[in-house]
């Protein structure tokens, strides 16, 4: 699947030994100077280290460390959008719903699935026996005074977007509550998955954001700033008994240093290696689910106006070049959507456009745009190759027959010229995400063209999209999205790229599935031997 | 000398003013907090409400004006970031910078000061050349690519020392000598080039004629006078440490030290914290450099404050 490329680190350390060597007797030599005491044999013997995980012969009492690339801002788990956030929280916190690893909802702390009352109210039966790690019932009564919290907190959270339809909530009994909305919201079960289940009686208290209690697996231990966090098992957890006992998040910006951690057998799993260092860790995983860049066409201005062009512009990229070799195998290529098959609203009937250069320089006569200056408005260093990628489609575009002109912009100026409602660039690079795996938050951002970020005036596309926002009938919903979809990809409103996996590096012992939704769930991780 | 303190002091405080008014502005002119803290499909009403919260739509001067209100009594305000006082998350960033910056320079200077004395004995010789071979090499070495080369090589080849990390001595070890490696370099090359001219300064040729034993020559009376360029760069060097270059030994390293929070605070436009380091930072930069200039006294009483 990947080609037999090695990895930069590991050309270094392999081919480049001399220099190694070189660089440790200087250092040597500088420590002999300095304390001119004992010399340490720091010739040849080589030895591997071999991780010494402090305890786990696997089984129920493994410690593992896991490296993360940032510190969570807060451990508060209803007021920030942070990644460092969520990979800690969902392993203290619970939400009434959960997904599988393949992203299918399944019922978390609600013990079935919601059902509908009617557009604007549902009913969520609430498992029983669950307790918080202060000893608390989870009661519905505490489950309503969670979702209470976060309709108080409204727009001060950044997660408004993820619950904002929710207005109240309430326990109808000791085994159901009833959550009301604005309006009707289809979306309502993917944010049940998104909202944490807190003990409201703690959150006035001061320390609230750095001393979590929540329902999950694993029990807050320590947090060192700037290092680590430590969880450790919740002995009287709901659920199955996790395998791993305690677990060490470690906050490692840098990838190259995550990765010689795993290496040291220092750490167990490390996340977002580099798809180069694909084949550097004793193991390595990878699944469908982290960003999709995608170029935003704007059907408004300029060259892109004519359709032909558009397409033109899909059929002028490789695709599937740019996940074998720009992403060293660790992609797959998009079909023809802003979604994934395993998201609320993808249309599998639509696929990618063929690559065909004779097709796009046809195309491209027949519009008479020969040699027509596209701008492309990109920017650098925030998503995985993101330069790369832009400097690789615009060359594509080149060879068929247009005259690209790259504008990278430093990030806020970037975001000025993606939100723009004045000016539509005739390509725009956006790397879109989906934490709630539906369709309803990215289309109504960039197809529906009131969109923050859409560059087309398809009014058929907004009625779609808004009719979609309310429906509550989940196949009616689904057609209107489809029919969105479709009309994106046959008249090339974006020209899409690639699915970028997300990649993980582990040591040989550690055993686990990554997730399409990337949550790193310790209770699913177990060690061998 | 009161005076000369007062003047040195008042020339400080303009000093910090002005970088700080430099950072709020910048800051303020190219970034944009809000839209970096929320996902990209947020809709507009989210943004405008979120920047209300953070009390960004107020007008510059009336967030300058703040400012400058919390910075005398230290109270920077919350940092965006982590929603604690910036002050909170300086005051534990900055003991483990300064702890990292003094075991380089002090392995910088220990190693450098006799290395650089024993190649200015001789110069021109083989010894000499390889020593100065050896410091440019130091210097011109990257320090991103040494620190992962000594991770990858003591680290994971050998195992002596954690691959990074904070907490235990052998944490600060590779770092260290990372930080360590181009001071050394520099120092190296100070400390021969000013003792090849201070040993050859009659002062020099007539001690040795009246018979003072050359290790006094060389240590007490030559060393002590190219003692104070080179504690001018062993200052610098320490600067340059604490303002800014230790960020990237920091960030190869994951050592949570001032570096890194201000990598981390540029990363997040978290604005508050930002400009709340580079007001400290600002502040020791100038405080050791009028430390310096009482150190120089000290070491050559021939120095005379004008006034």
């Amino acid at each position: 699947m990947t080609d037999k490329r090695r990895s930069a680190v590991k050309q270094l350390f392999a081919k480049n030994r001399i220099v190694s060597l070189f660089m440790l007797v200087l250092v040597m030599a500088m420590i002999a100077t300095a304390c001119s005491s004992d010399d340490s044999d720091g010739g040849g013997d080589v030895t591997t280290t071999t991780a010494d995980g402090g305890g786990g012969e696997g089984g129920s009492d493994a410690a593992i460390v896991i490296a993360i690339g940032s510190e969570p801002s807060s451990l508060d788990p209803q007021i920030r959008d942070d990644g460092g956030e969520r990979a800690i929280n969902d392993n203290i916190y619970e939400t009434l719903l959960a997904r599988t690893p393949e992203g299918e909802l399944v019922p978390g702390l609600a013990s079935d699935m919601p059902t509908q009352v009617d557009d604007t109210t549902w009913d969520v039966p609430i498992r029983s026996g669950v307790t918080f790690h202060n000893g608390n019932p989870m009661t519905t009564e505490a489950v309503a005074a969670s979702f209470d919290r976060i309709v108080a907190l409204g727009e001060e959270s950044e997660q408004f977007g993820f619950f904002g339809s929710i207005i109240d909530v309430e326990a109808v009994d000791d085994t159901t509550i009833r959550i009301t909305t604005d309006g009707p919201d289809p979306v309502l079960p993917s944010k049940l998955y998104w909202i944490k289940i807190i003990d409201a009686s703690l959150a006035d208290n001061a320390d609230f954001a750095e001393n979590p209690v929540g329902t999950g697996p694993y029990v807050f231990k320590s947090w060192d700033r700037g290092t680590g966090i430590v969880l450790e098992r919740y002995d009287d957890y709901w659920g199955d008994t996790p395998p791993v006992q305690q677990v060490t998040f470690r906050f490692i910006e840098e990838a190259g240093t995550r990765l010689s951690g795993v290496l040291a057998g220092e750490i167990d799993l490390m996340t977002n290696l580099s798809p180069d260092d694909i084949d550097v860790p004793p193991q390595s995983m990878s699944v469908v689910g982290g960003e999709q860049p995608t170029m935003i066409l704007s059907t408004i201005d300029g060259p892109t106006a004519d359709v032909r062009v558009r397409q033109a512009m899909n059929y002028a990229i490789d695709k599937e070049a740019i996940a074998q070799s720009l992403y060293a195998g660790q992609a797959v290529v998009t079909q023809c959507q802003m979604l994934r098959p395993s998201y609320t609203g993808y249309n599998d009937e639509l696929s990618a456009y063929p690559y065909d250069v004779e097709m796009a320089k046809t195309l491209i006569a027949e519009a008479g745009a020969e040699g027509a200056t596209i701008d492309i408005v990109g920017e650098s260093g925030r998503w995985l190759k993101d330069r790369e990628l832009i400097e690789t489609v615009a060359n594509y575009w080149a060879d068929a027959g247009l005259t690209p002109n790259v504008q990278i912009f430093e990030f806020g100026e970037y975001l000025n010229r993606l939100f723009d409602r004045e000016y539509r660039a005739p390509a725009i690079f956006v790397s879109m995400s989906n934490e709630l795996l539906d369709a309803s938050r990215t289309y109504s951002a960039y197809y529906a063209p009131d969109g923050s970020g859409a560059s087309n005036n398809d009014e058929e596309m907004q009625q779609w999209i808004d009719d979609a926002a309310v429906e509550t009938d989940v196949d009616a919903r689904n057609d209107l999205y489809h029919q969105a979809g479709a009309r994106a990809c046959d008249d090339a409103y974006f020209a899409f790229l690639v699915d970028i996996e997300d990649t993980y590096g582990a040591t040989e012992r550690l055993v686990w599935q990554p997730r399409v939704d990337a949550k790193l769930l310790v209770k699913e991780m177990s060690v061998t031997g | 000398m009161g005076k000369f303190i007062l003047q040195r002091v008042a020339q400080g405080v303009i000093v910090v003013i002005g970088v700080v008014l430099v950072v709020f502005v910048v800051t303020r002119l190219v970034g944009d907090p809000v839209s970096l803290m929320l996902p990209l499909e947020a809709t507009p009403e989210e943004r405008a409400a979120f920047e209300a919260t953070l009390g960004l739509d107020q007008p510059l001067l009336v967030q300058l004006g703040d400012f400058a209100a919390g910075a005398v009594r230290l109270d920077f305000g919350d940092s965006l970031w982590q929603g604690r006082a910036a002050f909170e998350i300086i005051a534990e960033a900055l003991p483990k910078t300064f702890i990292l910056v003094l075991a380089a320079l002090s392995v910088a200077v220990v190693v450098a000061i006799p290395v650089g004395i024993y190649a200015s004995l001789k110069p021109g010789s083989w010894i000499d050349r390889t020593l100065v071979g050896g410091s440019l090499l130091g210097l011109s070495i990257p320090q991103f690519w040494l620190g992962l080369m000594l991770i990858l090589f003591f680290g994971v080849k050998l195992g002596w020392f954690p691959t990074s990390g904070y907490g235990s001595w052998k944490h600060i070890v590779l770092p260290a000598v990372t930080l360590a490696l181009p001071a050394i370099g520099r120092l190296v090359m100070m400390v021969r080039s000013t003792m090849i001219d201070e040993l050859h300064a009659p002062y020099v040729e007539t001690s040795q004629a009246k018979g003072m034993p050359r290790w006094r020559t060389v240590f007490m009376h030559a060393f002590r006078n190219a003692s104070i360029p080179v504690a001018t760069l062993v200052g610098w060097e320490f600067i340059r440490a604490m303002a800014g270059y230790a960020v990237v030994v920091e960030t190869v390293f994951a050592w949570p030290g001032i570096g890194f929070m201000s990598i981390q605070a540029i990363n997040q436009q978290d604005l508050i914290l930002l400009q709340a380091i580079v007001f400290v930072v600002a502040i020791i930069v100038v405080a050791i450099n009028i430390g310096m200039d009482f150190l120089y006294m000290g070491i050559d009483p021939r120095i005379k404050v004008n006034s």
